[in-house]
């Protein structure tokens, strides 16, 4: 018989995958309150800021669950990058510009992704900071600090940006690479 | 007498049709009947004497009169008659004779560069140069209250913008006691009439963390603003001029805090930018202008490799290089048949890679993932994860290994 590992618990794949609907949600919100675009009733202004509101909350519930969780369980072994990581970094580049044939062997997850992961934890809890200090002056300036909003909303920006580039990034490696554990991402398993 | 709450509630209340100044100002009248009018030294610096203009211009002549004869308005560059030592020395009598007892409004920056010399207010009777920044130390330490009128004198404004050649601050930078910020280019009277009302009536009135009177800088425009509706349903002007919400030609109101949509502005006709079909460019704000910049665009603009690029563009391009990288990536991908190899693999496990890191990889892949075999998952405790049963997860704190001493790696 064909022997399985299990290597995505249920609530990784909870985590993952309400995320991931998140994630798309703000990104779509995020660039269209940046950028309105005349999409007639479907879509205006309101519903995009009410989206980015709603679903930064739920995400921002989500994120320190999940960082809970990997705190207890150890999990956060899995994903932190570390530096000696880096060398398996600089032998995956090299794969995936076609310079090696194979990438390096690696654990649960790549160097490459222990570097995404990793980045995103901090520019989440950026974009959390900076999120929250924009929801704010929907109450007027009622912070106890001065802090010069158009800044804060311009680092926000930034800070979506780099979603902007490393999902899709996410995305394609996954399909493309390695199909087996994206399966393992909706079963849990993987074939030995 | 006009209570504080009243004076509160009649200065957030007050629209267009009636000035705030002209409810005001005969109150102050009356507050002061009989008594020692109160002492005011209004001090310009590195001004271009906009917002004196704006409080002197606008108020109606009659009110004009009346506040100027409520006030005893001891020192002002623009308005007084004296010049020259006389006016020079009209200043320093009155720091000494009025000491503790005067408020001093202090107009545009504190130029620091070449020991003050940038700016001066006059000449010493010995004839060397009376720096704004000796005239600011000078002033500042014997006043009541220190109120900083404008937005050059707040935060900085266009006399400290980049590259700021006389190296210019705001008030606050080199006074000790507290200031009251009443910014704005030029400030509406409004803000100075009723902000020194206060101060006289009921002293130091609630301030924001940028030391903003709450009660005219509390609001955000874009809250209170005519055009929301537009914003909401995304009828947006895409040129100066047009009747609409003008967010998309870089409209500052949603960062904005003042009372504009209400208060409007006084001219011929009253009004405020966005009913004059202009975005707000946020005046009153502490990065005015350089962070409020470019007036027409939604974000700042930025250093690239040194070169200037719009947030737009950037954001474009992060979109553009990524969809590039991805689609070279995969056209590669497919010429060399490491698609097709991976496709036609599918969920079948990996081969074995290039083992590069020996310290980490002793081929015992269990130190770096859990790999469980169906079959044996009851009761199993792994160190990352304790299952129980098909894939639940039991949460035991005392496993926090971060804290642990290490022997897990
Ligand atoms: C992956 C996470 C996130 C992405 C990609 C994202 C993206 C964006 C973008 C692109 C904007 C528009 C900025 C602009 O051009 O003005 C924005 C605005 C905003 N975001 Fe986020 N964001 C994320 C997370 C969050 C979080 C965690 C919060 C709050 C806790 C938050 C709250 C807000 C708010 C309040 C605004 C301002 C909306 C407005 O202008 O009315 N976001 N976001
Ligand atoms: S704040 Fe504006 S109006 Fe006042 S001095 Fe500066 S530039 Fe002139
Ligand atoms: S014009 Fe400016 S302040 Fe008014 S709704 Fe539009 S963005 Fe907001």
């Amino acid at each position: 018989m064909e022997e399985k590992v299990y290597i995505q618990s249920l609530p990784n794949r909870l985590f993952h995958w309400s995320s991931f609907v998140m994630v798309t949600m703000l990104l779509i919100s995020g660039f269209y309150i940046s950028h309105p675009v005349n999409l007639g009733d479907a879509y205006d202004l309101d519903i995009a800021v009410f989206v980015q509101t709603a679903a930064a909350f739920l995400q921002s519930g989500i994120f320190f669950a999940w960082v809970y969780h990997h705190m207890v369980t150890g999990a956060y072994q899995d994903i932190r990058f570390r530096w000696r990581d880096a060398a398996d970094f600089r032998g995956l580049l090299k794969y995936y510009f076609f310079m090696e044939k194979k990438p390096p062997v690696h654990g649960k997850y790549n160097a490459g992704q222990r570097l995404v992961y990793t980045s995103w934890f901090f520019v989440f809890i950026f974009l959390f900071i900076t999120g929250l200090i924009l929801y704010s002056v929907n109450f007027g300036y009622v912070l106890r600090f001065p802090v010069a909003i158009q800044k804060v909303r311009f680092y926000h920006f930034l800070g979506a940006l780099w979603f902007l580039g490393t999902v899709p990034l996410h995305i394609y490696l996954v399909l493309t690479e390695d199909p087996a554990k994206l399966q393992a991402m909706f079963t849990g398993w993987v074939r030995r | 007498m006009l209570t504080r709450r009243q004076f509160i509630k009649t200065a957030m209340a007050t629209t267009a049709a009636l000035q705030l100044s002209e409810i005001l100002i005969p109150h102050l009248a009356e507050a002061f009947i009989g008594k020692k009018k109160p002492p005011v030294i209004w001090l310009e610096m590195m001004t271009c004497t906009g917002d004196f203009l704006s409080v002197a211009n606008t108020l109606h002549p009659d009110m004009r009169e009346l506040l100027f004869d409520t006030i005893d308005l001891c020192y002002s560059n623009t308005a007084m008659a004296a010049e020259g030592d006389l006016a020079i020395g009209v200043l320093k009598e009155t720091v000494e004779r009025e000491k503790g007892e005067y408020i001093l409004i202090a107009e545009g920056t504190v130029p620091l560069k070449a020991g003050g010399r940038y700016g001066a207010i006059g000449h010493h009777p010995d004839g060397s140069i009376f720096t704004d920044l000796e005239a600011i130390r000078f002033t500042a330490p014997k006043a009541k209250y220190i109120m900083a009128v404008g937005t050059c004198a707040s935060f900085g404004g266009p006399y400290a913008a980049h590259p700021n050649p006389s190296g210019s601050v705001p008030v606050h930078k080199v006074v000790d006691s507290q200031v009251i910020n009443v910014p704005g280019c030029p400030v509406h009277p409004d803000w100075v009439v009723g902000t020194l009302t206060h101060l006289l009536l009921y002293g130091v009135p609630e301030l924001d963390a940028f030391n903003r009177p709450k009660v005219f800088f509390g609001r955000r425009i874009h809250d209170w603003c005519p055009r929301r509706q537009h914003f909401d349903n995304g009828v947006f002007a895409t040129d100066p001029g047009e009747e609409k919400c003008t967010y998309k030609i870089g409209c500052k109101g949603p960062v904005t805090f003042v009372d504009c949509p209400t208060r409007q502005w006084i001219g011929e006709h009253n009004s405020w930018p966005v009913e004059a079909n202009t975005p707000c460019i946020g005046c009153v704000s502490p990065d005015f202008p350089d962070g409020m910049s470019p007036f027409y665009a939604h974000l700042p603009d930025m250093n690239v490799l040194g070169l200037r690029t719009t947030a737009d563009k950037i954001g474009k391009g992060v979109a553009a290089v990524t969809a590039a990288g991805i689609g070279t990536h995969l056209a590669a991908s497919v010429a060399t048949g490491r698609l097709g190899t991976t496709l036609i693999d599918g969920t079948r496990p990996k081969r074995e890679g290039v083992n590069r890191d020996t310290r980490k990889h002793s081929k015992d892949k269990t130190r770096e993932v859990v790999f469980l075999p169906e079959g044996k998952i009851k009761g199993i405790n792994l160190r990352r994860y304790h299952l129980q049963g098909k894939g639940r997860i039991k949460v035991f704190i005392n496993r926090i290994s971060f804290f642990g001493k290490g022997k897990r790696r």
